[in-house]
């Protein structure tokens, strides 16, 4: 209670809540987005993918698909992921030339995403109700004033992170930059994301970068097209996943 | 020449701080002196070898690990609670080493596995935790049988023994990274697991700490002999200190040279001040003796004078003698192996700074004192004088039996140089009971190997290697590879697509395959998300590297291997145009030096022996006189490599130095003999009584010379390093051999043949000899 009245800053809102206000920030609803996703090695070598992702969110569940555009030799891929409530989340992967469709059960949220640097844990928003989640002042990232967060994760939570730092814009609440420390203490990655856009009545991220300061590897995730509109609930079935005609 | 020696006697401490402030700015330049143990470092930068092993390291990242090998050596197994226990903890400390790259620390518990489990397809560490149950137990083993990347490289394909290693920062200081390795293993709770501790860093970083220790001992020990020897001989200040004090200014030039060209201490460049004192020390000895003779016969004359007049006696052979002997150093700038390079170099230096020095600061300190004390020759130096006598006396009478002796071991040295054999094992670098060649037996034996080769196979197309038809060709090389004994293991971007496959096919060893088009080849990489593929295939998918483990670390081991890959690089990818296969790593950079030694080496001797050739041809007025000049020389060679041959010794970069020292230093001996005997040929046509005047007086001369620079060579005998320790020996036996030759067969020779120039023309050499013949 000291600190509303000692603090010269304007913290009204506790760090849970803002966290809170970002996951409904970040909440997409149903879209279809065409994006193209980078990696990038310390050599400055690039392996680019194209995909297509579904999503939709229902009743706090997320489920997405993907598929993949280019290049050429990756191309109708299919990648479906449904969140489940108390359990472990579904990944299924459809490769054509095996034209079979194949369970992943790597569903620890620190595995990485496709071979990329976001491990699955790291595209979902934060849940305000597990961990500590801390104020942390006001600081301006490329013109825009943040919220600056400091979060302590769930040690079961299976995220692999001792600590996340997140800057959180005021007028959108969306997490602008990122960073999360291994369990040494030691910064492992850094996220940002640019281009924020009005969707709708939600905000579009358009490009997000995740740098991994320690393999020295980034990932570059830039939305090429996107479109908020009812997503029908037969792409999230394995029957899709089947049909290579259909992307 | 008059009036330099008179400048420097009349001046003696202008040219003693003159002295001293040449050395300074070297003496400042010491503290910037570093040890440099790298291997790749010895071969000259633009090599292929180390080119390639660049390449390799720049597209697939560099390969510094310190291997940890957790042995059961009481015959249990690996596969147990504790062991597997305290292998985790070992990986856990590991990576809290300064130094070790935590996310690059590999075990049983953190390398990734591919599974095929029943509909699914799951990559997750091999082990998480310690196995509770036997089934868990027995899953594991079957988890490491089922997967090429770890039976027989992660875990001995026994069960004994297990692996883990960490890669190391490129900051890391590999010694240290070593020694504390080495506490946290001692620091665990004892247990039935024996421990092995190697890699590459660990032995460059040893390496290194041995060139330091090294550098501590030898250098006081050979200060301490040489003080020892000069105290004997003359028991007397200006005896002890002057000689010493040449040598020691000339080390401080030489390695503060050293120094301010930015060039590192090799293992083999340690050897250097220990040359430069045992050679360097000679001169001092005859300017000494000189002025000690002529102190005794003027008592009355100034210091000044007497030096002025011994330096002219004794400036030429002075100069004379250190030239050859910086010519058989200089012959070592033909070699393209860095250390060999910089110890011709720098000797060469040191010796002519020693030249300098003789010349400059013993006679300006001998000249301090207004009139010199004198010092009676020590009573068995003066009586050595009626042995050699006798020794002429025998020699002469008994020429054919010299002569047959010397024929017979010039014969029999020339037969056993063909069993000599080249080799350059980094394992040499250290003793037999040393922990580093222990520890790396034992990953030879139970872990496919401690030297790895790579074979990168480059295309200027991309996407290349996702084909099939190249992949096939990649799986059947390396599997024809692995068939030979000495090739350990071997991994590539194959292995790791055949096992995805197989888990995307739902498992089943017929499924193990390389994927039947480029497309799942394509995907299956993309998906993978484990460690490994970095060093495999790069992202345009048109470079890959295979890596093949051998089980040794002789060069001539692994040249036989190199050319077998060559082999079937050739039976395998020579049908694709646009695939180009090349050998390269730490295996083969050590072959090729193996090759730059013997070529080097032939070289070397070859211009050594031109060089000193001409100069003492030049000197003496005639070709022939070359020649006799260089017969003991090429017998003392000759012989080194026989005795090489007879022992098995083989030919390493150390070694190979033996016989450029042993030319350059060792016809000194041949000058001084071939002087003296002209000297005393001319006013006399008694053969007899003229070989055994000169083997009394510069005979007797050469044997002391010989044998100060043969106890100071022996004091190698205390370096750490085998090859330096077997490189003291080679050049005391070089040194003996040329001195017996000098005074037995060169003697023989010179009495049978006669030669004209002994007889007959001006001689530069002796003009200024005391006329009474006396030399000291």
């Amino acid at each position: 209670m000291a600190l509303l009245f000692a603090a010269p800053a304007r913290a009204e809102l506790s760090g849970k809540e803002i966290i809170a206000k970002s996951r409904d920030a970040q909440q997409t609803g149903a879209t279809v987005n065409k994006i193209e996703m980078t990696l990038e090695n310390k050599r400055g070598e690039t392996l680019s993918q194209k995909l297509v992702t579904r999503t939709k969110t229902e009743g706090g569940l997320t489920r997405s698909v993907t598929t993949f555009l280019a290049p050429d030799e990756t191309k109708g891929t299919k990648f479906l992921m449904v969140e489940n409530a108390g359990r472990d989340d579904d990944m299924k992967i459809f490769i054509p030339d095996l034209k079979r469709i194949r369970t992943i059960s790597t569903a620890q949220r620190n595995q990485s995403y496709m071979g990329t640097d976001f491990a699955f844990g790291d595209l979902e928003a934060l849940d305000p109700d597990t961990g500590t989640h801390t104020f942390a002042g006001e600081e301006t990232i490329d013109g825009a004033e943040t919220y600056k967060v400091e979060t302590t994760p769930d040690p079961n939570s299976g995220t692999g992170y001792a600590k996340m730092v997140n800057w959180i814009r005021k007028d959108n609440f969306i997490p602008v930059k990122t960073e999360y420390y291994d369990r040494d203490g030691n910064l492992k990655k850094v996220k940002t994301v640019h281009d924020v856009t009005r969707q709708g009545d939600g905000w579009l991220m358009k490009k997000m970068v995740m740098n991994d300061v320690q393999r020295e590897h980034r990932t570059i995730i830039q939305v090429i097209d996107s479109e908020r509109k009812a997503v029908d609930d037969e792409y999230f079935t394995e029957r899709f996943l089947n049909q290579t005609d259909r992307y | 020449m008059t009036g330099l020696f008179t400048w420097i006697t009349t001046r003696p401490v202008i040219t003693i701080a003159l002295c001293l402030a040449f050395t300074a700015p070297f003496a400042a330049g010491l503290t910037r002196l570093v040890a440099d143990a790298n291997v790749e470092n010895m071969l000259p930068e633009g090599h292929p070898a180390v080119l390639a092993k660049e390449r390799i390291e720049e597209v697939f990242g560099a390969e510094d690990a310190i291997t940890i090998a957790v042995v059961r050596e009481d015959g249990g197994s690996i596969y147990d609670a504790g062991t597997l226990a305290r292998v985790k903890t070992i990986g856990d400390r590991l990576a809290e080493v300064r130094g070790v790259d935590p996310a690059k620390v590999y075990s049983v518990f953190s390398a990734e596995n591919i599974v095929a489990d029943e509909g699914g397809f799951a990559v997750a560490p091999l082990a998480e935790a310690v196995p509770a149950n036997d089934e868990q137990m027995n899953a594991l083993r079957e988890a490491v049988r089922g997967n090429p990347f770890f039976y027989g490289s992660l875990v001995s394909r026994n069960g004994a023994g297990t692996l883990v290693f960490g890669a190391l920062t490129p900051a890391a200081n590999k010694a240290q990274v070593y020694f504390d390795v080495r506490d946290l293993l001692d620091a665990l709770p004892p247990g039935p697991e024996t421990f092995y501790v190697t890699g590459q860093p660990v032995i460059e970083g040893v390496i290194g700490i041995h060139v330091e220790r090294d550098m501590a001992k030898m250098m006081p020990l050979v200060s301490l002999v040489i003080i020892l020897t000069l105290t004997a001989i003359f028991r007397s200040v200006r005896g002890v200190v002057l000689p010493l004090a040449v040598v020691l200014l000339s080390v401080v030039c030489a390695m503060g040279l050293m120094a301010w060209c930015g060039i590192p201490i090799y293992p083999m460049t340690t050897i250097v001040p220990i040359v430069i004192m045992a050679i360097g020390v000679a001169d001092g000895i005859h300017i000494v003796t000189r002025f000690d003779e002529g102190a005794r016969r003027h008592p009355n004359d100034f210091s000044r004078d007497i030096a002025r007049r011994t330096m002219l006696e004794l400036g030429s052979p002075v100069v004379m003698t250190s030239l050859t002997t910086a010519v058989g150093f200089l012959s070592l700038l033909t070699s393209d192996m860095r250390p060999i390079f910089h110890t011709g170099v720098f000797t060469a230096f040191g010796v002519m700074a020693a030249m300098v020095f003789s010349l400059t600061l013993i006679p300006a300190a001998l000249s301090l004192r207004e009139k010199p004390a004198v010092r009676y020759a020590i009573t068995w130096w003066a009586n050595a004088d009626k042995m050699f006598d006798r020794v002429g006396v025998t020699v002469f009478r008994r020429r054919a039996v010299v002569l047959a002796a010397g024929t017979v071991v010039v014969l029999a040295s020339a037969a056993l140089v063909s069993r000599l054999n080249v080799d350059s094992d980094p394992m040499a670098n250290f003793n037999q009971e040393d922990p580093i060649p222990i520890s790396t037996d034992v990953i030879n034996r139970l872990f496919s190997g401690a030297m790895t080769v790579h074979v990168t196979l480059a295309s200027g197309t991309e996407k290349r290697f996702l084909e099939p038809d190249v992949l096939r060709a990649i799986d059947a090389f390396q599997r024809e590879l692995e068939a030979d004994p000495i090739v350990g293991a071997t991994a590539s971007v194959v292995d790791l697509l055949k096992m995805m496959h197989m888990a995307m096919s739902g498992g089943g060893e017929e499924n193990r395959v390389v994927p039947p088009t480029r497309n799942l080849a394509g995907t299956y990489l993309m998906l993978y998300t484990g460690d490994n593929l970095d060093k495999s295939i790069n992202y345009a998918r048109d470079e890959t590297a295979i890596s093949v483990r051998l089980m040794t670390t002789s060069t001539k081991t692994v040249g036989r291997a190199v050319a077998r890959i060559r082999e079937l690089m050739e039976k395998h990818f020579g049908a694709f145009s646009d695939v180009t296969p090349q050998v390269g790593g730490m295996g083969v950079v050590l072959v090729e030096l193996t090759d730059i030694l013997v070529f080097g080496q032939v070289w070397s001797i070859l211009l050594s022996i031109a060089g000193v050739f001409a100069i003492t041809a030049i000197m003496f007025r005639s070709l022939v006189a070359g020649v006799f000049n260089i017969v003991p020389i090429s017998i003392a060679t000759l012989v080194n490599f026989g005795v090489m041959g007879l022992f098995g010794i083989p030919l390493e970069p150390a070694t190979a130095i033996t016989s450029c020292i042993g030319i350059g230093v060792g016809v000194d001996y041949a000058i001084h003999f071939i002087a003296k005997y002209r000297f005393m040929r001319r006013t006399s046509g008694d053969i007899a009584s003229v070989v055994e005047t000169t083997m009394g007086t510069a005979g007797k001369a050469i044997f002391f010379n010989a044998a100060v620079v043969i106890g100071g060579f022996l004091v190698l005998l205390a370096s750490e390093f085998p090859p330096s320790r077997h490189m003291g020996v080679m050049i005391s036996l070089n040194m003996f051999t040329s001195f017996a030759a000098a005074v037995t067969i060169l003697a023989v020779l010179l009495a049978v043949f006669d030669p004209r120039f002994v007889r007959a023309g001006g001689a530069p050499i002796e003009a200024q000899a005391n006329p009474a013949g006396e030399v000291s």
